[in-house]
């Protein structure tokens, strides 16, 4: 099963000025806050480890609220049965960022900078889903190059997709090779952990 | 055999010109798709020697063996792995029949082994190693005259390619690395790092191949025609290869490399060849081109020395602005840090690795002495962490030579090794570990009986440790010395020898100085006043790189003036656009026309943490009361943050810092209220992110900012069991408790706290928030309010406090 160790997590700017409360454009953050926001990005950046694993399942049986994948688990969600329509199998992947982001942010909130950590909290956060949009990204490439589509992406926890799912999910990958663990309550830890499936379909 | 000297001697009078592209040619004639070149060694050796042969004949004097792909490793790709020994010493052989009697020199071979190093890829240093030495004993053993590695574009790699060939083989050694853009190699290193890496490595020339052509080679080799004593060399590709009609085409013409075989001829380069999709009829054109011609004399700028980082060469320079060594990754007297190093956690170094190169640190030194602790995998974790974080190069801080060595194998560029000294036991081996690696190495003036106490003394070790490097080859200017500062309260006479020992070592061996400053105060009040004079006397008896602490400004303003006075700032130019900024900042401070009130009004509103407790000073010394203070310009400047972030004019992140700055500004303050104020609360508040869930950055903020508005804050924390919720909020009579949840699977535990508090029989209010959370499901679990977020929580809080009333 694929690991990449080097993936890369590129959020776009305005995204993250957005995710940190801001508006997207550069020039509507107040000028007493540019530096700090620099500086978290640039921390921010320092401290990720975008990691990324993946593997294709085949899928066995659908019915409206359920899809089968072979030697793995049963989805029970119609949207994601919807999601899949044509479907001949799904990718399951996922990414992390790695510890250090979320330890240095908790230790920043606890030695009181809490709008420095904030910011850099906010940071991962959208690099984490810059991560997945890469591995996605990958995703797609490989499959057409087999002559075939992906679907858009879904993840545990939407829609009618119970958040439990995230167990098995990570399981049929081995997340935990990247590091990636789950609580009780399904909290992926790293928190910067991002799971999806993406269906592949015939080009049409 | 040819030795060193005869190579350097020729290759600095005469113009020597390599062979094309051996490669290109034999794909051309004979090569099977898929095929490795090096496979007609075996198979069509005839091909191999016809190709060696029309190259001599066109008037190449030395022909590289067909070994490009020679390593273990690379002919794995293609299965060949297990006849590396034959490919390699067949192609020496093949090459020297092809010679004959023709002076003509036959150099090995050696490329890039296909995979990159770590962290640009995944291959560690060992086996790239390992594989490299193979292939150098083949070589040497079939009795190649030199070796060239060409083509590299990782610098990590190209160190273990070039300390192989060091290792196996006596004669001289061509490296060349290929600049893709004429700038930058793929991975990001410049050609003067490259330059600076091969050289302190021992290379016998240096040089350039392949890249897209000849002009970014040109431009490449601009850069370091002046800064080397060493031979330059060139080898361009004839163009970027294009596909026409299914086959690769080069577009130069023989013509065309031959001007530029003139023009680098004229930026001083003495070896000339040429790669990829040059064949004889280009080696032909050269040779008539560059007939008659004398290498042309290369005026050099010496500078002191350099170390080098992946993409960064610092060079130390007389005439130059002062290199730093930053000191921060130390544990010495750093609990913290040392309790992360203890647990294998970086983020403290990482941190003050890019905050200290952000303060101005040139050089960053690491040292993670700890007791106790697995030095060796800490240190090339902390080299690796380091290297990935900044551009910086690094100077290697221990005294174990086993560390030391762990940390240049991870070592991308060129470091300084910190420290070696006089001590016979050791002294050895730490300076052949830095000319076996390439690095620059600092010498203490101390010995096995101590610091001499005088500065004749500390000079003779010096010389010692400069004489026994030179003896074993490090070159002169890669030795660094330390005269060692002791503490002047416990010593008083010592500091003025330190002095002394910097003058007469930089007068008499003529070498780099380094010095670590703040050990000087040690013991004494105002250590910074004691610092940064001493600092300024040492530079002025010739310290050319101090080690100090980046973030203490007074020092960064020392070593800002002594470039001035020492004229390593021509013009004063660094230091004007420094300070300028700097005047111009105090001008607007005096220019200032708001009252003191009105600043520290402003302070708190833009969260300027840096200058509040200054404000809130300034403020007092009008004779105002603290209590006043915080009345009627603390808590007025705060509702006006909220005011502006409710009409959105503040966005969330300007709250929070301005919060911050009102918990400093309070800090202050509070000492100084009347006792009966001081115990004055507007009520409790107990916040927890409740079991299940560690998702916790809302509860802070809101924790901090409840606490500006008069209310004991007790954060219990994340992931918190109701049975200890209910237990504080019952011991500390909590007026409120406020829970949060991120998730769905958990924020269902806040109906079970609410459940448990009443359970429990506690009066108390009891508010809820959290991404999923909705005033909905706050009303079915029970609570009292919900805040969707900070703001609103401080809004709620409020409304609830005015029901009891």
């Amino acid at each position: 099963m694929p690991i990449i160790t080097d993936l890369r997590a590129a959020p776009r700017l305005n995204q993250v000025y957005s995710r940190m409360g801001f508006k997207p454009a550069k020039a509507d953050i107040p000028e007493s806050m540019l530096a700090m926001v620099d500086e978290a990005i640039q921390l921010g950046k320092a401290l990720a480890e975008p990691k990324a694993c993946y593997q294709y399942f085949p899928i066995m049986r659908t019915e409206p609220n359920m899809i089968e994948i072979e030697g793995q688990f049963v989805i029970q969600s119609a949207k994601v049965y919807d999601w899949m329509a044509g479907c001949q199998g799904l990718y399951i992947g996922a990414v992390t960022l790695g510890p250090e982001l979320d330890q240095t942010v908790a230790e920043m909130m606890a030695d009181n900078y809490v709008t420095k950590g904030f910011l850099v909290n906010a940071y991962g956060a959208q690099a984490a889903e810059a991560a997945m949009v890469e591995l996605n990204h990958i995703i797609t490439q490989e499959t057409e190059t087999n002559g075939f589509a992906t679907s858009k992406r879904y993840s545990p926890g939407y829609g009618d997709w119970a958040i439990s799912a995230q167990k098995d999910v990570l399981q049929a990958i081995n997340a935990a090779q990247i590091g990636i663990s789950l609580t009780d309550n399904y909290l992926m830890i790293p928190e910067k952990s991002v799971s999806a499936i993406i269906g592949m379909r015939p080009q049409r | 055999m040819l030795t060193r000297q005869e190579f350097r001697n020729r290759a600095n009078r005469e113009i020597i010109l390599l062979d094309g592209g051996l490669g290109t040619l034999l794909q051309q004639r004979d090569l099977a798709i898929g095929q490795a070149p090096e496979e007609l060694n075996l198979r069509k050796p005839e091909s191999v020697i016809r190709a060696h042969r029309d190259f001599i004949a066109a008037g190449s004097q030395v022909i590289l063996t067909n070994t490009f792909g020679g390593t273990r490793i690379k002919l794995d790709e293609y299965h060949l792995g297990d006849k590396a020994r034959n490919i390699n010493s067949l192609a020496v052989e093949l090459a020297r029949k092809a010679a004959g009697n023709a002076d003509v020199w036959v150099a090995g071979c050696i490329g890039p082994c296909g995979k990159y190093l770590k962290p640009v890829g995944k291959l560690d240093f060992r086996p790239a190693y390992e594989t490299f030495s193979e292939q150098v004993r083949y070589l040497a053993g079939a009795g190649v005259d030199l070796l060239i590695i060409e083509t590299m574009s990782d610098i990590r790699e190209t160190r273990a390619a070039m300390m192989a060939a060091r290792r196996y083989f006596n004669g001289p050694i061509i490296a060349q690395m290929t600049f893709a853009d004429g700038r930058n190699t793929v991975t990001g290193t410049d050609p003067l790092t490259a330059l600076t890496v091969m050289e302190a490595l021992d290379a016998d020339a240096f040089g350039i191949n392949c890249s897209t052509g000849p002009e970014e080679i040109f431009s490449a080799i601009k850069e370091v025609q002046n800064k080397t004593l060493l031979p330059l060399s060139v080898e361009p590709n004839a163009g970027m290869p294009r596909i026409e009609e299914g086959r690769t085409c080069f577009p130069a013409s023989p013509e065309h490399l031959a001007e530029y075989a003139v023009k680098f001829v004229d930026a001083g380069v003495t070896i000339i060849g040429a790669c990829c999709g040059a064949g004889p009829s280009h080696i032909k054109a050269m040779a008539t081109a560059l007939k008659g011609m004398k290498p042309v004399h290369r005026q050099i700028l010496r500078c002191r020395s350099r170390l080098a980082s992946r993409n960064r060469t610092i060079e130390i320079c007389n005439d130059r602005p002062i290199r730093i060594i930053g000191e921060r990754i130390n544990p010495t007297g750093r609990k913290k840090l040392r309790k992360e190093l203890g647990d294998g956690v970086f983020h403290i170094v990482r941190r003050d690795a890019i905050e200290q190169v952000r303060a101005g640190a040139d050089i960053l030194d690491v040292n993670v002495g700890v007791p106790g602790i697995d030095e060796l995998e800490i240190m090339r974790a902390a080299i690796q962490v380091v290297q990935k974080a900044v551009g910086a190069p690094i100077s290697i801080d221990s005294t174990n030579p086993d560390a030391i060595e762990i940390a240049l194998e991870e070592i991308e560029g060129k470091p300084l090794i910190n420290s070696v000294t006089a001590d016979e036991s050791k002294m050895d081996r730490i300076l052949a570990l830095a000319k076996r690696f390439g690095a620059a190495v600092l010498g203490l003036t101390l010995d096995d009986n101590g610091i001499p106490g005088s500065a004749e003394g500390r000079l003779e070790l010096a010389r010692k440790i400069v004489n026994r490097g030179m003896s074993i080859g490090l070159r002169h200017e890669d030795i660094f010395i330390d005269p060692l500062t002791l503490a002047v309260g416990a010593e008083p006479e010592r500091s003025l020898e330190s002095l002394k020992t910097l003058r007469m070592v930089k007068e008499q061996l003529g070498v780099c100085t380094v010095m670590g400053i703040s050990n000087v105060s040690y013991g004494l009040p105002n250590r910074s006043l004691i610092n940064r004079t001493f600092l300024s006397m040492a530079l002025q008896s010739g310290l050319d790189l101090p080690i100090i602490n980046p973030f203490s400004e007074t020092s960064m303003q020392t070593i800002a003036a002594a470039n001035v006075l020492l004229n390593r700032d021509h013009g004063a130019k660094l230091f004007i656009d420094q300070f300028v900024a700097f005047t111009e900042e105090k001008a607007e401070a005096a220019a200032d026309t708001r009252s003191v009130d009105e600043q520290l009004f402003d302070a708190i509103l833009y969260g300027n943490r840096d200058a509040i407790v200054q404000r809130i000073d300034d403020v007092l010394a009008t004779g105002r009361d603290a209590l006043g203070v915080n009345e009627k310009i603390l808590i007025p400047a705060l509702q006006e943050v909220g005011r502006r972030y409710e009409r959105k004019q503040f966005f969330l992140p300007q709250v929070i810092l301005a919060a911050e700055t009102m918990q400093d500004a309070f800090k202050r303050l509070k000492d100084l209220f009347p006792a009966a104020e001081q115990a004055q609360s507007r009520g409790t508040i107990v916040l927890a992110t409740v079991k299940g869930d560690v998702h916790d950055i809302g509860k802070n903020i809101v924790s901090t900012i409840l606490q500006n508005y008069g209310f004991k804050v007790i954060d219990l924390g994340k992931n918190v069991d109701s049975r200890d919720i209910v237990k504080i909020a019952d011991k500390v009579k909590a007026n409120f408790v406020g829970l949060s949840a991120l998730m769905t699977t958990t924020m269902v535990e806040m109906g079970r706290v609410i459940k448990d508090l009443g359970e429990a029989g506690i009066k108390t209010k009891v508010i809820v928030g959290g991404a999923v959370v909705s005033k909905d499901f706050a009303a079915d679990i029970g609570a009292d309010g919900y805040g969707k977020d900070a703001m609103e929580a401080v809004r709620i809080i409020d409304l609830l406090l005015d029901d009891k009333a």
